[in-house]
């Protein structure tokens, strides 16, 4: 799998673990997926008055077929 | 007698002049909101805005405020706002508070009628309770991120805020929410284990997590809850006490000091509990007894 395709996969896996999980559904919706390390990637989501955030720590297979290892919760209020 | 106490979020005014065998005494909350508009750079007619007003998020297209919106939106918050929370809650009086003779000679233990008055001034003055800049927004604009000190034109509409266990929409007017925090009260499960009250209070799992705390005013939706007469109970409880310490209510009324007896409360341990429905002034005998009043009752002359 090349970077581009292996990049999508793990985008595309964050968005699907978004979709299931969150219910808060109103706001400003996802403004942004980052990632800030080799395997942790961060999504924000808009809120009013605060930032939802899930930092997703990412594993990746020989194969490249990325697996969620752990989500975490914070916030960051405005 | 109308007494005034100053609170930093509020003026409190306990007004016991309109108490009568049917009319219970009044205690007003008076909130001064101070309004600054944003408006796009330049005297341009339209600009951008940063969600929260932070230039690393994302612009929205903003537009220029004219007097006529500008009234209009400051109209409609104070009105909407104070529609909402005034008169909604009624404390009854177990404390023995605030006795006064009716002029059928009766004495009365008046409960609480609990009302707000929202003041709409301009941002720059010196008294206001809390202020805060608009932006209005473009008409394409769906959604701005807002804050306690930073609103959108939108945030007067009912918008979806959360989806409950049915995948129904729970819909919030976001100043009645925020207009919530401004009289004292925190999100709805502040306190519970997914809502530490030592982390950070606005996650999104402290706008409640069961349909019915989702539900709240203070939670993602609109419902008014008994637990929400708390900045009134905090003001009552204030008034109570310095009754007390002041000597009564009415050093006039000989009758006073026995009927505080017969009420058999003690006013620094009173609860107030709160209704959401008219209870009527009892009798100190009828408030000893526990007796609530919610149907006009039968009385002598007024």
């Amino acid at each position: 799998m090349d970077a581009v395709s292996q990049s999508i996969c793990i985008y595309r896996l964050i968005l699907d673990d978004i979709d299931a999980k969150v219910t808060m559904r109103g706001g400003g919706g996802l403004t942004a997926i980052t990632q800030t390390t080799d395997d942790i990637f961060e999504a924000r989501i808009a809120q009013e008055g605060h930032e939802d955030i899930r930092t997703y720590q990412i594993e990746l297979s020989e194969s490249g077929a990325p697996k969620i290892l752990s989500v975490k919760e914070s916030t960051k209020s405005y | 007698m109308k007494q005034k106490i100053v609170f930093p979020r509020f003026d409190a005014e306990l007004n016991t002049d309109v108490c009568d065998a049917y009319n219970n005494a009044e205690l007003t909350l008076t909130v001064r909101m101070g309004f600054s508009q944003i408006n796009p750079a330049a005297g341009a007619d339209e600009g951008t805005y940063h969600d929260y007003g932070n230039a690393a998020k994302p612009a929205r297209k903003i537009i220029k405020w004219t007097p006529a919106t500008w009234k209009a939106w400051k109209d409609t918050f104070c009105s909407s706002v104070q529609a909402y929370w005034s008169d909604k809650f009624w404390l009854i009086n177990d404390a023995g508070s605030f006795l006064y003779t009716a002029k059928d000679a009766q004495v009365y233990v008046p409960n609480v009628w609990c009302r707000l008055k929202v003041v709409g001034q301009e941002g720059t003055a010196a008294n206001n309770h809390h202020s805060i800049d608009v932006v209005r927004l473009h008409p394409s604009v769906k959604w701005f991120g807002s804050h306690e000190h930073l609103y959108d034109s939108k945030d007067i509409n009912s918008v979806e805020k959360n989806r409950d266990s049915h995948n129904k929409k729970v819909m919030q007017q976001a100043h009645v929410h925020e207009f919530g925090h401004i009289l004292g009260l925190g999100h709805v499960d502040i306190g519970k284990a997914h809502c530490p009250a030592s982390g950070d209070t606005n996650a999104s799992a402290c706008y409640g997590v069961s349909d019915v705390d989702m539900n709240s005013v203070m939670g993602s939706g609109m419902q008014l809850r008994l637990e929400h007469s708390a900045p009134w109970r905090e003001a009552v409880r204030a008034f109570s006490v310095a009754e007390v310490f002041s000597g009564g209510a009415s050093p006039t009324d000989l009758l006073m000091p026995f009927a505080r007896l017969l009420v058999g409360s003690n006013t620094l341990f009173a609860v107030w509990p709160a209704k959401m429905k008219r209870h009527y002034p009892r009798t100190p005998a009828e408030a000893a007894a526990g007796t609530l009043i919610t149907a006009p009752p039968k009385r002598g002359a007024k």
